[in-house]
C-alpha cells in the first residue's frame, strides 16, 4: 500500500451535511474526510450526533443538506445496499445478527450479496473458503456452526465486525464496537479493527473508551451537539480547550 | 447434492402414483376433495414465499386467488382456450403482486399486513361493482361433462391440472429456498435493517417475492371457475382463503417448502372431513382453533416438532 | 346528478353521528393497537359478540341493549385481562419482535368467535326493537333518528371520559407511560404487565359497549365484524396511533365520507371508502392526519 499524501483523493468526503428531525437539528454543516487506509476516531458526548452521522454516511438516513461523496462519486441518494457495493460497510452498535442463521451462514449472506465482483481478480478462493478465512480471522472458528442467537456478547461483536469485513469494504465504520466490553475483550476487538489497515481498509471508529481511541486514531474528530468542533492529530485535539470544555462541562 | 437427488427421486416415485388415481379410485367426490386440498397446497406454499421466507404477512391471499379466477372469467368471455386463461391469470396476479409490493413494501410489519387486507377489500369492491365481471350477481362458466383426457368426468381433468400446479409450486418454492433469493429473503426476515446495511438489496428481493407469491396464488385461482362453474365475489374473495393460507404454513412450519405442504395436507383434509361430517361452519372454527393452538403452543409447527423429536 | 341540499345536509349529519359511533368502536383498538402495540384484529368480532350478547339479554330478560352492554362490560374487562396475560406470556415475554404470531393468534380468535356465533345463533340477521328505535327528531331540514343519536351521545361521552381518565387518573397515566417507556415504569415500581392487562381489558369493555350500540343502529349477523376491520384500523391510523382525540376526528371524517358515498354512489361502494382511505393513509401519511 503506497502512502501518498495530498495528491490522493479522499475516499469519503462529507461536505456541509445537515440532518434534522422535525425541529431538532442533529447535524449541522458537518465536514469530514477519510483518506484511503486512514484510521479516524470520532468522539463526542452522548447525543452529539455521532450515530446520526454514521447512519447518514451508510445511507440509513437521508441528509437534509450538503453532500456525501465516495471515491469522487456523489452517493447522497444511494440506498444503503448500494453504498455497500460501492465499498462502505458498517457494524452496528448493538449487534444485529441474522438470528436464525449460524455464524458461517451470516458471513455467507454478506459474501453472496456484496457481489463476487467485489473480491480482487487474483482471489481464486471459493465463497465458502473466503467465509472460513473470515471466520477464522476473527477467532470464531469453533462457533462457526452455532446459531448466532447463542453467542456471547464478545462473540457477537466479533461476528458483527466479521460481517462488515465480509463486505470487502474500502471503508469500515465501527460504531461503538467496544461498548460494554471488559479490558481483555476490548483489546481483542481493537486488534481486529486496527488490523484492517494492513488490508488497506480505512476505518472510522466511533468510541467512548478514550484509551482505545487514542491508541487507534491517526486523526481524531470531535462532534458536539451536531457540530464538528475539532479535527486533527489526537494529541492536539485532546488538548484543545473547546474539547476539554465539552467533556468536562461548563 | 444428496438432498436434491432425494427430493426429485421422491417426486418421480410419488407423482405417477398420484396421477394414476383417477384410473382406479371410483368416488368422484374424492377428486373434489383432493382438488380442494391441492388448491390449499398451492396457496400455502405461495404464501410462505413472502410470509415464511421474508417474514411479511400478507392478508390479501384471497385477492390474488380471485385475480386468477377473474382473469379466467375475462378470458372465458373472450373465448380464449383454457391454457391461455391459466397463463393470463398467473401473469395478472404476479403483476398485481408487483404493484402491491411497490405500494406497501415501504411499510413495516403489521402496517404492511393491514395494507394488504385493505387492498384485498378494495379489489373485492371494484369487482363487485363491475358488470363485465358479473358484479355481485356472478358469472356462469360452462364446462364439458367429460375430461378431455380420456377416462372419465371433467373433475379428473381438473385434478390433473391442479396436481401439476401444486407440484410446480412446491418445486419453485424449494428452488427459491436453496438459492440466493431465499437466503436474502431470510436475512430480511431475521433483520431487515442489517441486511440492507450489509449489501442485500431488500426492496428488490421483496418485490420479487411478492410477485412470485402473488403469481402462484393467482395460479391456484385460475381453474377455480371451471370447478364451481358459478363465480361470484363472496365465494372467491372469501376471507377463509386468507386465514387458511396463513394457518397452514404456521401449522406445518414456516420458512420451509415442506411445512406449508404438510400444513395444507393436514388442515385441508381435516376441513374436508369436517364439512362433510359436521358443517361448513365447523370448518373455520376448527381452522381458527388449530391456528390459535399451534401459534401458542407449537410456534415452529410440525416441522419444528419433528426436528425437536429427532433431536436436532 | 341533481344534488339536493337537503340530501347533502342529511348525509353529512348522519355521517357525523355514525362517525361518533365509529369512534366508540375504534376506541378499543386505539388503546390496544395505538398504545399497547397489540394487533387485535379480532376486536370487531368481539364487538359483534357483544352485540349478540346484548341482543340475547334483551330477548330473554327485556333489558335495554345499551344497559346490557354496560352490564357485560366488567366481564369483558376481566376476559380481556386474561387474554392479555396469555398473549404476553406467549408472544411478548421472549423478546417480542415476532408480530406474526400475535397477529395469527388474533386472526384465529376472530374465526373462533365468528363460528361460535354461527353455531349458537345461526346466520340470520338479528336486531332489537326498543322504545326508541323507530323514533326520529327534526332540526329544521335535518331529520335524525334516535337510534343514531343516542349511540352518538354515549360514544362521544365514553371517549371523553376515557380520555380524561388517561390524563388525570393514576391508572390512565400509567397506561400512557407504559406505551412510551415500559422500563421507566418498572423502575417506578409499577408492573407494566398488570397495567397493560388492565388497558387491554378496558379495550374489550369498549368493544362490548360498542356492540350493544351497534345492535341498536342496525341488525347484525355473525360475520359482520369483518367489514369493520378496515374501518376501525383506518380510523386509528388516520387519527394518529393512540391519540384519542384524533380517533374521534378520524372517525367523523370517515363517517361522513362513507355516508356521502352511500348516498351518492351507492352502498355497495362503501367498503372501498374505509379500506381505500386506510390504504392511502398507510402509504402516504402513516403517522395519520393528527399524528406526529
Amino acid at each position: 500500500m503506497e502512502n501518498t499524501t495530498q495528491t490522493q483523493m479522499p475516499l469519503v468526503k462529507v461536505s456541509a451535511v445537515t440532518k434534522k428531525f422535525g425541529g431538532f437539528t442533529a447535524l449541522s454543516n458537518v465536514d469530514l474526510v477519510i483518506a484511503p487506509g486512514e484510521r479516524v476516531g470520532l468522539i463526542g458526548p452522548n447525543g452529539s450526533g455521532k450515530s446520526t452521522l454514521v447512519n447518514c454516511i451508510s445511507g440509513m438516513l437521508k441528509i437534509d443538506g450538503g453532500s456525501i461523496e465516495f471515491a469522487g462519486e456523489n452517493i447522497s441518494s444511494l440506498p444503503p445496499h448500494a453504498r455497500v457495493h460501492a465499498g462502505i460497510a458498517r457494524s452496528f452498535q448493538i449487534p444485529r445478527p441474522f438470528k436464525t442463521m449460524t455464524v458461517f451462514e451470516n458471513i455467507m449472506v454478506v459474501l453472496n450479496f456484496s457481489g463476487n465482483d467485489r473480491k480482487s481478480a487474483d482471489d481464486l478462493r471459493s465463497t465458502e473458503e473466503r467465509a472460513m478465512d473470515i471466520v477464522q480471522g476473527v477467532g470464531l472458528h469453533s462457533k462457526k456452526d452455532h446459531v448466532s442467537a447463542s453467542l456471547t456478547q464478545v462473540e457477537l461483536r466479533k461476528l458483527e465486525l466479521a460481517r462488515a469485513m465480509a463486505a470487502n469494504p474500502k471503508v469500515l465504520i465501527a460504531d461503538e464496537a467496544l461498548a460494554g466490553l471488559s479490558g481483555a475483550e476490548v483489546d481483542e476487538i481493537l486488534d481486529l479493527i486496527m488490523g484492517m489497515k494492513e488490508k488497506g481498509v480505512s476505518v472510522l471508529m466511533i468510541e467512548h473508551i478514550m484509551s482505545a481511541v487514542m491508541r487507534f486514531s491517526e486523526r481524531l474528530v470531535v462532534l458536539v451537539a451536531g457540530n464538528k468542533i475539532a479535527d486533527g492529530l489526537p494529541q492536539d485535539v485532546i488538548n484543545n480547550p473547546e474539547v476539554i470544555k465539552a467533556y468536562l462541562g461548563e | 447434492m444428496n438432498k436434491n437427488r432425494n427430493f426429485y427421486l421422491g417426486l418421480v416415485l410419488v407423482l405417477p402414483l398420484l396421477a394414476s388415481l383417477p384410473f382406479w379410485v371410483q368416488s368422484e367426490y374424492f377428486f373434489f376433495a383432493a382438488y380442494s386440498v391441492l388448491q390449499f397446497v398451492i396457496l400455502a406454499v405461495a404464501w410462505n414465499i413472502l410470509g415464511g421466507y421474508a417474514g411479511y404477512v400478507n392478508f390479501g391471499s384471497a385477492a390474488f386467488f380471485a385475480i386468477g379466477a377473474y382473469s379466467t372469467i375475462v378470458g372465458y368471455k373472450l373465448h380464449f382456450p383454457q391454457g391461455a386463461n391459466i397463463l393470463l391469470g398467473t401473469f395478472m396476479a404476479g403483476l398485481v403482486g408487483l404493484g402491491m409490493g411497490y405500494i406497501t413494501l415501504r411499510l413495516k410489519g403489521v402496517f404492511f399486513s393491514i395494507a394488504t387486507l385493505a387492498m384485498s377489500v378494495v379489489l373485492l369492491t371494484i369487482v363487485t361493482n363491475t358488470p363485465f365481471l358479473g358484479g355481485a350477481r356472478g358469472v356462469y362458466v360452462i364446462v364439458s361433462r367429460e375430461s378431455p383426457v380420456g377416462t372419465g368426468p371433467y373433475i379428473h381433468w381438473l385434478y390433473f391440472l391442479i396436481l401439476a400446479m401444486a407440484v410446480v409450486s412446491v418445486i419453485i418454492s424449494r428452488i427459491i429456498e436453496h438459492s440466493w433469493l431465499g437466503q436474502g429473503l431470510m436475512a430480511i426476515r431475521d433483520d431487515e435493517m442489517a441486511a440492507e446495511g450489509l449489501g442485500v438489496p431488500t426492496l428488490k428481493l421483496k418485490l420479487i417475492a411478492t410477485s412470485i407469491s402473488g403469481a402462484l396464488m393467482g395460479l391456484a385461482g385460475t381453474t377455480f371457475p371451471y370447478l364451481i362453474t358459478y363465480v361470484e365475489p363472496t365465494a372467491t374473495f372469501n376471507l377463509s382463503f386468507a386465514v387458511n393460507s396463513i394457518a397452514m404454513p404456521i401449522v406445518g412450519g414456516l420458512g420451509t417448502w415442506i411445512g406449508p405442504l404438510l400444513g395444507a395436507l393436514l388442515l385441508g383434509s381435516i376441513q374436508q372431513i369436517a364439512s362433510v361430517t359436521l358443517s361448513s361452519s365447523w370448518n373455520l372454527l376448527i381452522v381458527g382453533g388449530v391456528l390459535v393452538l399451534f401459534v401458542t403452543l407449537a410456534p415452529n409447527g410440525l416441522v419444528g416438532f419433528f426436528k425437536k423429536w429427532s433431536g436436532k | 346528478m341533481d344534488i339536493s341540499f337537503d340530501l347533502l345536509l342529511n348525509a353529512i349529519f348522519s355521517g357525523l353521528l355514525l362517525g361518533g359511533f365509529y369512534a366508540a368502536l375504534s376506541l378499543g383498538v386505539s388503546i390496544s393497537f395505538g398504545m399497547l402495540d397489540i394487533v387485535n384484529i379480532a376486536h370487531p368480532a368481539m364487538v359483534i359478540l357483544g352485540a349478540y350478547l346484548s341482543w340475547w339479554l334483551n330477548e330473554k330478560f327485556g333489558i335495554d341493549p345499551i344497559l346490557a352492554g354496560f352490564l357485560l362490560g366488567p366481564f369483558f374487562f376481566l376476559v380481556g385481562n386474561l387474554i392479555y396475560r396469555l398473549y404476553y406470556d406467549r408472544f411478548e415475554k421472549g423478546g417480542g419482535g415476532d408480530s406474526l404470531r400475535g397477529l395469527a393468534f388474533f386472526f384465529g380468535i376472530l374465526f373462533i368467535i365468528e363460528m361460535i356465533l354461527i353455531l349458537a345463533f345461526g346466520v340470520d340477521y338479528r336486531n332489537v326493537n326498543t322504545s326508541y328505535t323507530d323514533k326520529t327528531i327534526s332540526f329544521g331540514v335535518v331529520t335524525v333518528a334516535y337510534r343514531l343519536l343516542i349511540p352518538f351521545v354515549i360514544s362521544v361521552g365514553l371517549l371523553l371520559v376515557i380520555r380524561w381518565a388517561f390524563k388525570k387518573t393514576y391508572f390512565g397515566r400509567a397506561v400512557s407511560a407504559v406505551a412510551q417507556d415500559p422500563l421507566a415504569l418498572q423502575l417506578m415500581g409499577v408492573n407494566p404487565v398488570k397495567i397493560k392487562g388492565y388497558a387491554f381489558g378496558l379495550s374489550l369493555f369498549t368493544a362490548v359497549v360498542g356492540g350493544a350500540m351497534l345492535i341498536i343502529i342496525q341488525s347484525v349477523q355473525p360475520s359482520a365484524g369483518r367489514e369493520y376491520i378496515g374501518l376501525v384500523f383506518a380510523i386509528v391510523v388516520l387519527g394518529g396511533m393512540g391519540n384519542l382525540t384524533g380517533t374521534l376526528l378520524g372517525a367523523m371524517i370517515l363517517g361522513v365520507a362513507e355516508s356521502m358515498t352511500a348516498t351518492f354512489a351507492g352502498p355497495s361502494w362503501a367498503p372501498a371508502v374505509s379500506f381505500g382511505l386506510l390504504l392511502l393513509t398507510l402509504v402516504f401519511r402513516p403517522q395519520g392526519i393528527f399524528g406526529k
